[in-house]
């Protein structure tokens, strides 16, 4: 799953989006929900005030006034507080003596009974007992729950209330000092104030809920195209693996342009020891053999004139030396032989083949013969320039020696390698046991000095890059040396 | 015939020069890469033996120098260096054959001879104008299958004429194949040599093998077979 940069680029973005939502929505809840009740505690407690200056107390019970009673009204109206069917907003002044509604929007005389319908009623004892910090400030509106009338199975309600208490002497002048405490309740139910708030939360859930998919399809789109450089940059190093190319060159954005300069390192430092390791050994088969082949020009020469050729100690110096030169030449060959190499350009084999074509024309100018090639530019191998060179070199050579008038070269595609036959028109291979042909050291022609060996090192640089070679009959009747190649 | 050796190596130097003089080449030595390029350029040579790795100049421009300047006489390349990326290389530049050391005098001067007489586009070891046949390797001439027994130079004389046949040869050309730079020359010597090759070949005087062309030289004039004919 963290496999990919763009499932790990999706995940953290999911996340943090997530939680981020999270988060926001919880604040924006609180928030809406204190605004909310902010607002119907201001309104309630204007409302309360306002209210309370409309009632009076005459007669012994609470009224508004004849002059008062249209604008109260108005204002009630406006207020909506006389819709109380629902126990929604209503405001009312609760006798602490008689211990019933004694005022209301709705109504002024009412039993017991009615105005526990038409009132939700609040733990009076509870507001009225609670001290007052600021005596003559206006009310001060709270959220409460209801106290359901007993014998009832109302559950208690949320309310935002805002409650006065006042006290009086009802019968001034008579002597008695005893003051009745009433509570004036102006209340509206927050009930309703809640499913405002989830119904907002819902269509807030809905909003962020489609910013989500938008923002996950944006992060979709634009891990596309963030990771999409990268996708290029791994195209690129497959092509120089495939030999396609030989170094990074295209433009990246700057996070990659680090890792573009490692690996054209790289692959600059691998070239360089390849070239190291094959100048230091042309170096080591110069000198070697350049001393040896002076030694044999001393052996041959006039100082040696009064030894007979067949002298048995000149003779056996000459056969070691000899040998050491072919040993030479045949561990150096062995080791110029570039192992499989992920960093190689495959190249196509047909500039190269008709080079040596020419070449071969050349070295075999005495006969007359033709060289075919049928191999397209599209014919490619993944190996060393020097190696190909070496081997179709090798191959041609004993194909132009032996052949009668022909030479044909042709390449097809198998699969992922590269099949090439050299044919000939000439004897061909001894029929019994051809493969020995392609062990070290086994002459094929010994009658022509060191190409015997042509076939035994074009097996060694063949099997060094895991391909293969095939001792077959061409349609010529002559030999067909048949090469798979790596592509 | 007059062939260079470019070869830093003194002894190998000595030896093929010393070699080649005994098979009957005239020679000419250079031990570094820019000697051997003012020879190859500057002397009337009619092959080269290179060696590859040579100092101040390396064979391979050696071998481009002296194709830039429109001389095509035949190159050998000598090395150590036994493969076809080399090969393909030396060849391409312009050299003719190809030969990894150690080298046997015997193989180089039977190469040079055979790249000689290709040259000229004979493809067998012996040229055959009838009734004179000149074998190139046993170095015999023959009239009419009859043995006719020459000089040293005698034979150089006629083996230049007979190799170049049909061409005009001057006289000075024959005398630098005949003799190194530093040697006195005396161009009498030539017509002494052409003379008893004419009484040799022609006893009747009825052949005319060799016709001289007063102030420009000598030709072979005899019908020769030479299937593949370059010049």
């Amino acid at each position: 799953m963290m496999g990919s940069l763009r499932s790990r680029q999706l995940v953290s973005g999911f996340t943090i989006i997530v939680v981020g939502i999270l988060i926001l929505g919880a604040m924006l809840r609180l928030n809406i929900y204190q605004r909310k009740t902010d607002a119907i505690i201001s309104e309630l407690e204007s409302t309360s005030y306002n209210l309370l200056g409309f009632i009076e107390f005459q007669d012994g019970k609470f009224q508004i006034s004849e002059d008062n009673r249209k604008e109260a009204e108005v204002f009630i109206n406006a207020r909506q507080l006389a819709q109380s069917n629902n126990k929604e907003r209503f405001a009312y002044i609760w006798s602490m003596d008689e211990q019933k509604v004694v005022w209301s929007t709705v109504d002024n005389e009412l039993d017991k009974e009615s105005a526990t319908s038409l009132f939700a009623l609040f733990n009076f004892e509870e507001i009225a007992n609670k001290p007052r910090t600021e005596p003559y400030t206006s009310p001060k509106a709270q959220s409460m729950d209801s106290v359901p009338p007993p014998g009832s199975n109302e559950a208690p309600a949320p309310y935002m209330v805002a409650a006065q208490k006042f006290a009086f002497n009802l019968t001034p002048g008579q002597g008695s000092d005893e003051r009745s405490e009433f509570i004036f309740i102006v209340a509206s139910s927050t009930k309703d104030v809640g499913r405002e708030i989830s119904d907002l939360i819902m269509v807030f859930a809905i909003l962020f809920f489609v910013s989500v998919i938008l923002i996950l399809i944006a992060q979709l789109a634009s891990s596309f195209w963030v990771v999409a450089p990268i996708r290029d940059f791994e195209e690129e190093v497959r092509d120089i693996e495939n030999g396609n190319k030989e170094l990074i060159t295209n433009e990246y954005p700057d996070e990659l342009v680090p890792i573009k300069n490692t690996i054209n390192a790289l692959i600059g430092h691998e070239k360089g020891q390849k070239q190291r390791y094959k100048d230091s050994l042309d170096d080591l088969a110069h000198s070697l053999k350049t001393p040896l082949a002076a030694i044999q020009s001393h052996l041959e020469g006039d100082h040696f004139h009064d030894i007979p050729p067949d002298h048995p100690g000149l003779a056996g110096v000459a056969s070691e030396m000899e040998y050491m030169q072919e040993i030479i030449s045949r561990q150096l060959r062995k080791a110029m032989v570039t192992t499989d190499n992920a960093i190689i350009m495959a190249q196509p084999i047909r500039p190269l083949l008709t080079r040596l074509a020419n070449t071969m024309k050349k070295v075999h100018r005495d006969k007359d013969f033709e060289i075919r090639i049928n191999v397209d530019e599209y014919s490619k191998c993944r190996m060393d320039s020097e190696d190909l060179m070496e081997l179709f070199g090798n191959l041609l050579n004993n194909a132009c020696k032996f052949c009668d008038k022909l030479v044909e070269v042709s390449a097809y595609r198998d699969n992922d390698m590269l099949v090439v036959d050299i044919d000939d028109d000439g004897m061909g291979f001894p029929s019994e046991n051809p493969s020995k042909l392609l062990k070290r050291g086994i002459r094929e022609d010994s009658k022509t000095e060191g190409q015997g060996i042509g076939l035994a090192v074009s097996t060694e640089i063949v099997s060094a890059v895991n391909g293969r070679i095939e001792l077959l009959v061409s349609p010529y009747v002559g030999a067909r040396v048949r090469l798979h190649l790596p592509v | 015939m007059r062939v260079l050796i470019v070869e830093d190596k003194a002894p190998i130097r000595e030896q093929l020069a010393s070699d080649l003089k005994k098979s009957g080449f005239t020679v000419d030595v250079a031990a570094d890469g820019a000697q051997g390029l003012y020879i190859a350029t500057e002397y009337p040579i009619d092959i080269a033996v290179i060696d590859l790795g040579l100092p101040h100049v390396t064979g391979l421009e050696i071998i481009k120098n002296v194709r830039a300047k429109g001389l095509e006489y035949p190159i050998v390349t000598l090395t150590v260096r036994d493969r076809w990326e080399t090969k393909v290389e030396v060849l391409e530049a312009g050299a003719d054959d190809y030969l990894v050391k150690p080298i046997h005098s015997e193989e180089l001067s039977a190469r040079l001879r055979a790249l000689l007489r290709r040259t000229q586009g004979w493809t067998q070891s012996e040229l055959n104008c009838p009734p004179v046949r000149l074998n190139l390797t046993e170095q015999r001439v023959y009239v009419d299958d009859e043995e006719i027994t020459l000089t040293a130079y005698e034979y150089r004389v006629l083996e230049h004429l007979m190799m170049h046949a049909g061409q005009v040869i001057s006289k000075t050309h024959l005398t630098d194949s005949l003799y190194e730079e530093d040697t006195d020359r005396d161009s009498n010597v030539i017509e002494v040599f052409i003379r008893r090759l004419r009484q040799k070949l022609d006893k009747n005087d009825t052949l005319k093998p060799i016709e001289t062309l007063r102030g420009r030289g000598y030709r072979f004039t005899l019908d020769c077979h030479r299937p593949n004919t370059q010049k």
